[in-house]
């Protein structure tokens, strides 16, 4: 199965390293993106997750069809939003969200004042962000604060730009909701137009969207963030390089701001040293305390 | 409890994967109950559970088990005699050099975490170094991934759908593959000694 031989991709096949190291080196060539950065085994599993949505039955015909068609930005853009694994549901850990609007917020506007700046950083579809304006929205400070939204692919952020939902806000997102602000409507914050749902728009108009590169370098100008929200980000990744975009993240966030990771990630004492301390283990938040 | 005094540290096997869904508790805890202090090879456990229930599940696992029994932080390296249950809400993969390696991609066949994605990964990965244990349960989540460990020479011994609470996942299996061993819950945990001790 490869490259070579064509063969069906199939759920959980993980490519040889020789095949593996085919396919990052041809988009290296079609789009300039280096993603050896990626874990071997999750750019394996999505790789095949993308020749099924794309309608392929192998790797080969998907590559094929990249070369084909590598002047034409829009299906570079259409592979990064389907290779980048999508959110799923609003308010999953709804413990976290919890935390996020009866501590860490009110901590964070205590000590800071009520003009805060947020960052969603992990290729979110939409669902954090959404989750996160809400949150905001209930506590009476979005239109105050500042939050940021990072994309690499443009068709992900645009779709993220204008709220648009799944065909329905699902049964996860309510039962999560209803675990995060028991009675609480999740209805309240969407938009219906016939049959397109939308988050609401005035909540997403003053987010500023931002197209980033792979290594998620988020500009000079982006400073004094005090909640980088990177959850299950670097599930994908290799090790090395979470150490490379910690390094990256770091001058971005203020002293004293926080870092959220999804509840299975964590730092180690050697990644955390220096620049991290553990804020809330259960639901991996951390705070800076370093350079 | 039994001393693995005798235990073989020229097992052919690395890894067992165990999956199952609804009736899987009681016997996972079970087995946990009779497998020795120092089992020499890892245990992953894929088990369909509530996704909103983050504690007590392992822990309810720990109070029978002689050996570990945790939930994996992504890019843990497997260990010899501890049980790895896969967290709610997310897939468990196994990779190549023996790491965990989490994902929140959308459910496979109505589950995360899926037993098709831990038993396909861990397959590649493991090849005839795998047993793969499926046990109780209301779908077919793990005929597939048990497909993969026949197809990569690994070992694939099922629970008896006569003996299962629902034996809907253990039919599923055996309409897949040709299973190498099928029993009891008790038989299973047998065989399993007798392979890896």
């Amino acid at each position: 199965m490869g490259l070579a031989s064509g063969g069906i991709v199939s759920p959980g096949v993980s490519l040889s390293v020789r095949e593996l190291r085919e396919v990052v080196d041809l988009l290296q060539l079609l789009y300039g993106v280096d993603f050896s950065c990626w874990s071997s085994m999750q750019l394996s599993m999505r790789l095949v997750s993308v020749v099924r949505d794309f309608g392929f039955r192998t790797l080969t015909e998907l590559m094929r069809f990249l070369v084909d068609n590598r002047d034409n930005g829009s299906v570079y853009d259409d592979f990064l939003d389907h290779l980048y694994v999508p959110t799923t549901e609003m308010f999953r850990d709804p413990g976290f969200w919890r935390t996020l609007r009866d501590v860490l917020v009110p901590q964070l506007v205590q000590d800071r004042g009520e003009e805060l700046r947020f960052c969603v950083a992990n290729q979110d579809s939409g669902e954090e962000l959404y989750s996160l304006l809400i949150v905001l929205d209930e506590l009476g400070l979005v239109h105050r604060s500042s939050v940021l939204f990072l994309y690499m692919s443009s068709l992900r952020g645009n779709r993220v730009r204008v709220g648009l939902l799944r065909d329905r806000v699902g049964d996860s997102d309510r039962a999560n909701f209803e675990r995060y602000s028991p009675g609480g409507d999740l209805d309240r914050w969407v938009l219906k137009e016939g049959n397109t749902r939308f988050f609401a728009p005035d909540l997403l108009q003053g987010v500023d969207f931002r197209s980033v590169g792979i290594d998620s370098d988020l500009g000079e100008d982006l400073q004094n963030i005090d909640l980088l929200l990177c959850r299950n980000h670097f599930l994908y990744y290799t090790r090395t390089s979470v150490e490379v975009q910690l390094v990256q993240f770091l001058p971005h966030l203020r002293y004293g701001g926080y870092l959220a990771l999804g509840i299975q990630e964590h730092l180690d004492r050697s990644q955390r040293e220096g620049r991290f301390e553990e804020w809330d283990v259960g639901e991996s938040i951390y705070r800076k305390v370093g350079y | 409890m039994v001393e693995a005094s005798a235990v073989s540290s020229t097992c052919r096997y690395r890894l067992v994967v165990v999956g199952g869904s609804a009736g899987s508790f009681q016997v996972v805890s079970r087995l946990l109950q009779v497998l020795p202090v120092g089992f020499p090879i890892p245990l992953v456990l894929c088990l369909h559970r509530l996704k909103h229930v983050r504690s007590g599940f392992v822990e309810a696992l720990v109070q029978r088990s002689a050996i570990p029994v945790v939930e994996p932080y992504d890019k843990d390296t497997l260990r010899g005699g501890v049980a790895y249950l896969a967290p709610a809400n997310y897939h468990l993969l196994v990779d190549g050099g023996g790491r965990v390696n989490l994902s929140s991609a959308p459910a496979f066949n109505h589950s995360r975490p899926s037993i098709d994605y831990t038993f396909c990964t861990a397959s590649v990965a493991y090849r005839d170094r795998l047993v793969g244990m499926v046990l109780t349960g209301a779908n077919n989540d793990g005929a597939l991934g048990a497909s993969y460990i026949k197809s990569h020479c690994g070992y694939v011994m099922v629970q008896d759908p006569q003996d299962s609470a629902v034996g809907t996942m253990p039919r599923s299996v055996l309409d897949a593959v040709e299973a190498d061993y099928v029993a009891d819950s008790s038989g299973l945990f047998a065989k399993l000694m007798e392979l890896v001790l």
